[in-house]
């Protein structure tokens, strides 16, 4: 059981709290609504350059990094197609420069056209060093758009091509910046020894002054259902042949999410799991196997992806791995084996209750999925599915008309 | 009071606390390993380390000491291998293997209320594992093909080839593996090392999370009383490390669009006088975010997006690296900041105001790493590896805490020579000449 507390500033900033008295560090977690589903189909990457930019420079503090080093802190951000996400640990009893830093970012950005001008090199080799330079690095610059026809999910947080970064320019970092960098469009949670008056004061005291944004919450368009199977196969100088098969599914915070979520992991979660034992092990087609959901807040993807044994060729591969999920739809999973991929997740719920910093990451997220109180009801969500809804779910899921394949052939060397 | 917020100075910064950490408690077994206990029972669940002096250096043939690890979980004399993963995934365990070059750790995440079902598994792969033949090939089939799509990057070759750039190719610190090693492993070579180094003799555990009493007579029961001493050999076979003349190294990769650079060499271990200085020294360069590395080239030149450098431990050697992956139209310019930034820690003085940041950072380092049951096992196995205890840590940080600028300098023109330093770059030269002497 994670407590906390929760409150809500003027301008809008919701502010979790919670107590932990075993470590000297705190961990602060602040999260913007936005993501690269937010961005203009003409101006990809956006969301995950401007992250960069957060760290060029506020408008009272010229580097970012400096004085948390120098209060002995650590942090770090990340971005998906939904939001983004800023962390920090520090000891407890610097926690103020952590509200000092924070806060100034959000307040006004420097806008300084070097830090733009790095930052845009800089996350171009990231690009090619994740994506370009790097066998089956582009899998999903693939498949999304395979995917995805209509909805902004169909590019890949860092950007649908290099060109988009590179063109990324002054005035759409401030507008950017205006429109989603607001008090009332973040979530900020803390853990560590600290108690609430103090954060109170704390928040307050540094984001009390920050005005709320006069922005509408984007729309987003849908993604309209998928009419018939979709097919694309490309080649690469890569050693193995490669599938990915991808199917819609609900949001992260529809009911049936659960109901995905664990059948993939009834498909693929540990060595126990069904097409590790059946197609690694028993029948060896491929040398490694994997079945996830994206999770994401609009309709998201359910995908199964595989590195195929040289000699299993692309139907067979698509068969097989077709045939498992056929039989999630026929045969109710026993009891047992259901029971098995929950205790999993219970495990997994444990485990993350252990650091500070998870806490205040996973307080923060599911307030932004509607209510932080649901990182402790979670576990209910899993243990009320039933064998007999899992069969209905995937027989509604994994039919071939709606199926997207992506075949990643291995172009032989010369 | 709006007017009364001073948003351009630093908050007050509060005053570091010496570092508290107190020594595990340490049992010994019926059969002379030692157990250490971090009992911290916060969240009820529990972390069991078994670390064996079974590592890469110990092998005869590449490849040994990590597959018999992941083989522990593919059959023993009472479970075959889906019943060993049916085991641990029902109770929602987690079990890792990891071996380096000193050693094999094989770890349990489990809740505490599994471990009565888990440990006697613990200690049957410990014991009694039979390496079956047909899963031999399966591994070794997907071991090979991942190994393949590794070897691609320009990151993990240049890893492999700067491993056996400074130690040496063939030495015990210096082996690599390559594709071929894949087809030249048989049982035998597996039940051989099992037999040898899967002993008691130089192992020890570490349990952490909620340890009682009844984790404790678990552990006798099953790493204890049934299991018996062997009679292992006490060293490698293999030269340790030999010195090649040879400094600088170009692996072409023709149309990578980054290289991956490294530069560094051998450098003395945590129990050398001088390690902690050397750490501070590295850390200044590229051991954290804002390192002088990192600032020159990626935030002030944009070549890549990181580059860092780190000081790896081994028993009997270890060693010290810069590791980035740059534009590979950059290549050389880099290896020219690289150089000029070794150059300014051997002859200029570092600055109070950086050297006191870095101080700092190092500070919450240290704190941030002994957060928790877990964490404080990972810090206890790195240092009792080297026989020694947390007292280490407390003994580093105030060395670290008192170094000043003429030590630093000093540390630099002692370690940090051009002369002693191997570069090696995989990928592209772009622009620059292709030039194999520095």
């Amino acid at each position: 059981m994670v407590k906390y507390d929760k409150f809500i500033l003027k301008n809008g900033l919701t502010v979790l709290v919670h107590y932990d008295r075993n470590t000297p560090m705190t961990a602060m977690n602040l999260i913007y609504k936005v993501g690269s589903r937010d961005e203009h189909p003409d101006k990809t990457g956006f969301a995950h350059l401007f992250e960069h930019l957060m760290f060029g420079g506020s408008l009272n503090i010229p580097k970012f990094d400096e004085p948390l080093q120098k209060a002995g802190g650590e942090n770090n951000a990340f971005t998906n197609s939904d939001f983004t996400d800023y962390y920090l640990t520090i000891p407890t009893n610097n926690l103020e420069t952590a509200f000092w830093l924070e806060s100034d970012r959000m307040l006004s950005l420097a806008f300084t056209q070097k830090s733009l001008e790095v930052q845009r090199q800089v996350v171009i080799e990231e690009f090619k060093q994740n994506y370009l330079n790097q066998p089956y690095g582009d899998v999903y610059l693939l498949l999304k758009p395979l995917a995805y026809k209509k909805h902004p999910y169909r590019w890949n947080t860092i950007g649908k091509e290099v060109g988009h970064i590179r063109n990324a320019g002054m005035a759409d970092v401030k507008a950017f910046y205006e429109k989603y960098y607001r008090p009332d469009n973040a979530i900020l949670s803390i853990a560590g020894k600290v108690t609430t008056k103090q954060i109170e004061a704390l928040a307050v005291k540094w984001f009390g002054p920050i005005p709320a944004g006069k922005q509408q919450p984007n729309t987003y368009t849908s993604e309209p259902e998928q009419a018939g199977e979709r097919k694309l196969t490309v080649e690469r100088p890569v050693p193995q042949n490669a599938i990915y098969l991808a199917w819609h599914m609900p949001p992260r915070t529809d009911r049936r999410f659960y109901h995905y979520d664990l059948i993939s992991d009834i498909l693929s979660n540990g060595n126990s799991s069904r097409l590790y034992q059946t197609l690694v092990k028993k029948e060896r087609l491929f040398s490694d196997i994997n079945a996830f959901v994206t999770g994401d807040l609009d309709n998201g993807l359910f995908i199964v992806s595989g590195k195929l044994i040289n000699g299993t060729t692309s139907p067979e591969a698509t068969d097989a791995i077709q045939k498992q999920l056929d039989l999630m739809a026929k045969e109710m999973v026993q009891e047992d084996e259901l029971q098995k991929v929950k205790n999993k997740i219970e495990s997994n719920l444990i485990f993350s209750k252990i650091s500070v910093l998870n806490k205040a990451l996973n307080l923060g997220y599911y307030e932004m999925l509607g209510d932080a109180a649901r990182l402790n009801s979670e576990i209910e969500n899993y243990r009320k599915v039933s064998s007999r809804q899992i069969r209905e779910e995937a027989a509604q899921l994994f039919t071939q008309k709606k199926r997207n394949t992506l075949f990643y052939r291995a172009k032989k060397n010369n | 009071m709006f007017n009364m917020l001073n948003r351009t100075e630093i908050p007050n910064l509060g005053k570091a606390a010496p570092l508290e950490l107190r020594e595990p408690e340490c049992l010994t077994l019926a059969n002379g390993m030692e157990v250490y206990v971090i009992d911290i029972d916060e969240v009820a669940v529990t972390r069991v380390d078994l670390v064996l002096r079974a590592g890469s250096v110990h092998q005869d043939k590449k490849l040994v000491a990590d597959t018999v690890s992941s083989l522990l979980r593919e059959g023993t004399k009472t479970l075959n291998s889906s019943q060993l993963a049916e085991k641990l995934d029902y109770h929602g365990a987690f079990f890792d293997v990891n071996v380096t070059k000193d050693t094999t750790a094989l770890t349990l995440y489990t809740l505490t209320k599994h471990l009565p079902d888990l440990l006697p598994v613990m200690g049957e792969m410990l014991r009694d594992a039979v390496f079956p033949e047909e899963e031999l090939n399966i591994h070794l089939e997907r071991r090979r093909q991942e190994f393949l799509v590794n070897i691609e990057k320009v990151r993990y070759k240049a890893s492999l080839e700067f491993n056996q750039l400074v130690f040496g190719k063939n030495t015990a610190y210096g082996q690599v593996p390559e594709a071929l090693d894949f087809d030249r492993l048989n049982r035998a070579d597996l039940l051989d090392f099992y037999k040898e180094y899967y002993v008691p003799e130089k192992s020890y555990c570490i349990l952490s999370g909620t340890v009682d009493e009844s984790v404790k007579s678990l552990v006798e029961s099953h790493f204890g009383s049934g299991w018996q001493q062997g009679n292992r050999m006490e060293q490698t076979r293999l030269n340790y490390s030999t010195v090649d003349p040879l400094k600088a190294q170009f692996v072409e990769k023709k149309g990578s669009m980054q290289s991956a650079i490294r530069v560094g060499r051998q450098m003395v271990g945590k129990l050398h006088p001088d390690y902690n200085r050397f750490i501070l020294l590295n850390t200044i360069l590229g051991g954290y975010f804002g390192s002088r590395l990192m600032s020159n080239l990626r935030e002030d030149k944009g070549f890549t997006y990181g580059v860092s450098s780190f000081v790896a431990n081994y028993r009997h050697s270890g060693y010290f690296s810069i590791a980035t992956e740059v534009n590979a139209e950059h290549t050389r310019a880099a290896l020219d900041e690289i150089d000029k930034e070794i150059r300014r820690l051997r002859e200029n003085r570092v600055g109070d105001e950086e050297l006191g940041l870095v101080k700092n950072y190092i500070y919450g380092t240290f704190l941030r790493n002994f957060d928790g049951p877990f964490a404080l096992a990972e810090r206890f196995r790195a240092v009792r590896d080297f026989g020694l205890g947390f007292d280490f840590y407390r003994k580093s940080l105030e060395e670290i805490l008192t170094t000043n600028a003429t030590d630093l300098i000093e540390t630099a023109d002692k370690y940090l020579q051009a002369d002693d330093l191997y570069q090696l770059v995989v990928g592209e030269m772009g622009e620059g000449v292709v030039n194999s002497n520095k």
